[in-house]
């Protein structure tokens, strides 16, 4: 049973985080009178309640009489139900039938020598010289057969720091300067993707053909290449063609007849649909009208089929589809960079997250805007970027920055340690990109004694029990240690002075 | 000294006069309040902790109470505990600090002062009388005096006991310091006083605040150090219930939860009175020593941190860090406000409404835990309770004039001006 004096002022939660300390199952409190912790009785229950979560037994010992008459109250209150009483003893008894233990018996039968009495001086030798060979044995074997078990219960202390550092990629770690070293990786990825093209063009033929002019004045009139001809089909539609050569009509002339009349000027020149399209096709004898001209002075009509006329629609390159290969690629090769980043992150390093940056250093398009074709295609490449510490870094830097914190005595814990990096993200007063970032950085360890397994080991070796006591109550920080040497041999209750046969259980407090 | 409240149960005045004549008179009677008190509208009102002294300066104006001073002394460890006053020097010394900063704008000096007892130093109790008369006549004025003796003797007797069985100590004398009549029934029916009225069966409850007689003494001795005219002395719980009185939150039914600064109070109301009353002795200082502790800063920078950590100016990690700090705390906290519930015996079922105030309030965790963990199922609450954080802008009477009493650590020093109106 681990005894504890509790002090005049600790209070209840102070006692509490003491016996969390103490492996042992039963506790003794020795508390002095006037102690804090029977100003109420609520203290003691709640204690109470915590020992019987934890599973231990605590046993008080005081003067105080306002405290012994609240422990006595405590332990009127408490019930037990389950009190083992003289029948449940019996009914335990008749469940669990005795059982009764019998060495299995056994003859020996052993030879019997005859020996002449000339030689019983030699076979005396000869078992005395056995009975040394089998001593010395036994006592290498014995002597090597115990093992010293030491456990050292070492103080330990809880210890949280939080610190703010930045990580610069290229810059030494500075505690000073609160720096941590960074790096930044970079990967480059090679990307394509194929889109449909949404944009339309019409194209096709225009249609060609002859025609005559009349000329109904009594002028000669010369028509210049390009002069638009004009049909208009039975919906009054409007459609345009152009003399492909310049040409002269010669002037209407007198006909004497009979019956007299007029016979209008004409010529016939080739013409050509100013759009495309079948529906500038036209048969032979349909009747044309001059641009600028008047029906009463000029006319015309289709001498040979104006035909050929044709259309058809094609796909060719949008701004919208450049726009959504540029889109898609980006999408989908973004994640691909990252991952070709990840890749590149080896063993200690430790990625910022949120310091990813991926770049588009090179793009090329099949087509240009307006090209005819069915597929876009476009390649990219990219590069990715990101910031990365490495954890031994991170580790040092934060051992070195809770240096002052760790008391004398004291060394910082590697087991129950735990570093919590938060990423301080874009603000104000804290960047975040692919060269420099802004961490909070947390631990959470304990300090324990700063004790070696080796140098004690050195130092235990072939000392006696005494000794070996003498010398773990003198190491400074020890809470409790406990030395048992296992088997006991007789003679040989010594600490082994083979290293390896002693064994060192270092327990945090 | 152990006042009875006889005196104070007059004929002729209604149930809530004799509220304020009880205290006017069991305080009056006490030699050191005997000064007449002055009727000026300005007053102070002094709330000592185990970490600091509270005052808040008041001026009352129509209804209002209007806030026109505040100030607060740190004071050192050990000198208060648990309400106690353990250095009298260090508390009068920071009663004058904190006094000096609550009234450097007022224009005189305010000398009239009402002072709380801490929840944990006052045993509130209620005690319930059934008598049933002999005779048919009209009820006399002896025949009163002798119901409330009858009523006063017995919860004096049930304040003693219940001290006894809290502190193991029979020896030490306990003082009343505030009663007040929760109702008078005659016949099963309610009524305002008995003198004069026909009937059989009287029941009568009445509301009683004790606290060791060592403490008023000690104040006797502070505010005469420090010249101060006792205007009166009332526990906390009793100011509280006052201004929820006054507002339109629940206050017939509901648990007083004061989170102070070396204990946890809890308070069952039920009829508009707080029955019983009972502490935990962890309160605001363990979760500030906690943080020191694991931290390895010093009690005052982990106020400091506490401080950043409850306006909300800490940055996530570094409250993740106090948060990780708490976690032990906070769990053992809840097991004593667990078995704080548990030691209410008689207490069927507790009224959902429960009022958080004191120092440990300005914690957001306390009202966190209290509001998400599964506490209550092992309590017998009538529906899952509403936790409510008392702010100073909840009182509806006071108004602060500083912009200085925001936060929840006021509330205590701010209930205890509606006890002015009923003692001036």
């Amino acid at each position: 049973m681990t005894k504890i004096e509790v002090e005049l002022h600790e209070d209840v939660i102070s006692i509490i985080h003491k016996l969390k300390n103490v492996a042992d199952t039963g506790v003794e409190l020795i508390v002095p009178e006037g102690a804090v912790l029977f100003d109420n009785i609520l203290n003691l229950k709640l204690l109470r309640n915590w020992s019987d979560q934890e599973g231990k037994v605590i046993n008080f010992q005081t003067d105080d009489v306002g405290g012994q008459n609240l422990l006595m109250s405590l332990e009127e209150e408490a019930s037990f139900p389950e009190e083992i009483t003289p029948e449940n003893v019996e009914a335990i008894e008749e469940e669990v039938p005795a059982q009764k233990f019998a060495m299995p018996k056994m003859r020996l039968t052993l030879p019997v020598i005859k020996l002449k009495k000339g030689k019983i001086f030699l076979v005396l030798i000869i078992v005395a010289g056995l009975l040394g060979v089998v001593g010395v044995v036994t006592y290498r074997y014995v002597s090597r057969l115990p093992q010293a078990h030491v456990k050292i219960v070492v103080n330990s202390q809880p210890l949280t720091r939080s610190f703010e550092i930045k990580v610069i990629s290229g810059h030494d770690t500075s505690a000073d300067e609160k720096i941590l070293k960074g790096t930044t990786l970079e990967a480059g990825l090679d990307d394509e993707v194929i889109v449909e093209t949404t944009g339309e063009k019409i194209v096709g033929e225009k249609a060609k053909g002859e025609i005559t002019i009349y000329n109904k004045t009594t002028e000669e009139k010369k028509f210049k290449k390009g002069t638009d001809i004009i049909y208009r089909d039975k919906d009054d539609d409007k459609f345009v063609y152009e003399l492909r050569d310049d040409i002269t009509v010669g002037p209407s002339v007198d006909d004497p007849g009979p019956p007299p009349g007029e016979i209008w000027g004409s010529a016939d020149v080739e013409v050509e649909a100013k759009e495309i399209g079948k529906d500038y096709n036209i048969d032979k004898g349909e009747d044309l009208e001059v641009e600028d001209q008047d029906d009463s002075d000029f006319v015309a009509k289709v001498n040979k089929d104006i035909d050929g006329g044709k259309e058809e629609t094609i796909k060719i390159v949008a701004q919208e589809d450049m726009d959504k290969a540029i889109q898609t690629l980006q999408e989908n090769s973004k994640e691909k960079a990252l991952k070709a980043l990840d890749q590149k992150i080896t063993g200690d390093q430790k990625l910022i997250s949120g310091s990813e940056n991926v770049a588009v250093v090179k793009e090329t398009f099949s087509h240009k805007l307006g090209d005819e074709t069915e597929e876009l295609k476009l390649s990219q490449t990219f590069s990715a970027k990101c910031l990365t510490y490495v954890s031994g870094d991170l580790n040092t830097l934060v051992d070195t920055l809770t240096e002052s914190f760790v008391p004398e005595g004291f060394e910082l814990s590697d087991k129950e340690r735990a570093v919590n990096v938060e990423v301080l993200g874009n603000t104000e007063t804290t960047l975040l990109n692919d060269s420099e970032a802004d961490l909070q950085v947390t631990l959470k360890t304990f300090v324990v004694t700063d004790i070696s397994e080796d140098s004690i080991k050195q130092a235990l070796m072939g000392l006696t029990v005494n000794e070996a006591e003498k010398y773990l109550g003198s190491i400074r920080n020890v809470k409790t240690y406990e030395l048992s040497i296992n088997p006991h041999v007789p003679f040989f209750d010594n600490v082994p002075k083979d290293e390896s046969r002693i064994i060192i259980n270092l327990e945090r407090e | 000294m152990t006042l009875s409240p006889s005196r104070c149960l007059k004929k002729g005045r209604s149930h809530f006069d004799r509220d304020v004549y009880c205290i006017i008179e069991l305080l009056m009677n006490l030699p050191f309040f005997k000064k007449k008190a002055k009727k000026t509208p300005k007053f102070l009102t002094l709330e000592i902790s185990s970490e600091s002294v509270r005052c808040l300066a008041f001026y009352k104006e129509d209804g209002s109470l209007k806030i026109i001073g505040s100030g607060t002394s740190p004071l050192e460890a050990g000198a208060v505990r648990n309400g106690i006053i353990i250095d009298p020097g260090l508390v009068v010394q920071a009663t004058q600090e904190a006094m000096n900063s609550a009234t450097q704008n007022a224009e005189d000096a305010i000398k009239n002062v009402i002072i709380g007892v801490s929840s944990d130093l006052c045993l509130e109790n209620v005690t319930t009388a059934k008598i049933t008369r002999g005779s048919g006549t009209p009820i006399t004025e002896k025949e009163v005096e002798s119901f409330n003796e009858k009523i006063a003797t017995s919860s004096e007797m049930q304040a003693q006991n219940y001290y006894s069985s809290l502190k193991g100590d029979e020896d030490t004398e306990l003082q009343m310091i505030t009663s007040s009549l929760v109702y008078i029934k005659l016949d099963n029916e309610l009524v305002d006083n008995l003198e004069g009225k026909n009937g059989q069966v009287v029941e009568m409850a009445l509301y009683t605040a004790f606290c060791p007689t060592y403490h008023v003494v000690a104040i006797q001795k502070l505010s005469k150090k420090l010249k101060l005219n006792v205007l009166a002395i009332s526990p906390i719980n009793f100011a509280v219930m006052k201004t929820l009185k006054q507002s339109d939150m629940e206050s017939n039914d509901a648990i007083l939860a004061q989170v102070g600064s070396d204990f946890t109070n809890i308070g069952v109301v039920f009829g508009g009175a707080v029955i019983k009353n009972k502490s935990l002795h962890i309160g605001f200082k363990h979760f500030v020593d906690e943080i020191s502790r694991i931290m390895g800063l010093t009690h005052s920078e982990a106020s400091k941190v506490v401080y950043s950590h409850s306006v909300g100016s800490l940055s996530a990690s570094e409250s993740v860090v106090i948060q990780n700090c708490l976690e032990e705390v906070l769990n053992i906290w809840l097991e004593g406000i667990k078995l704080l519930f548990g030691d209410f015996a008689g207490v069927k079922t507790f009224a959902p409404h429960m009022y958080l105030f004191g120092e440990g309030v300005q914690l957001p965790e306390i009202e966190d835990v209290l509001d998400k963990e599964p506490w209550p199922k092992s309590i017998p609450f009538k529906s899952p309770p509403t936790i409510k954080a008392l702010i100073v802008g909840d009182l509806a009477k006071v108004a602060d004039a500083t912009g200085a009493v925001v936060s929840h650590e006021w509330v205590p020093a701010a209930a205890l001006a509606y006890i002015y109106e009923e003692v001036i």
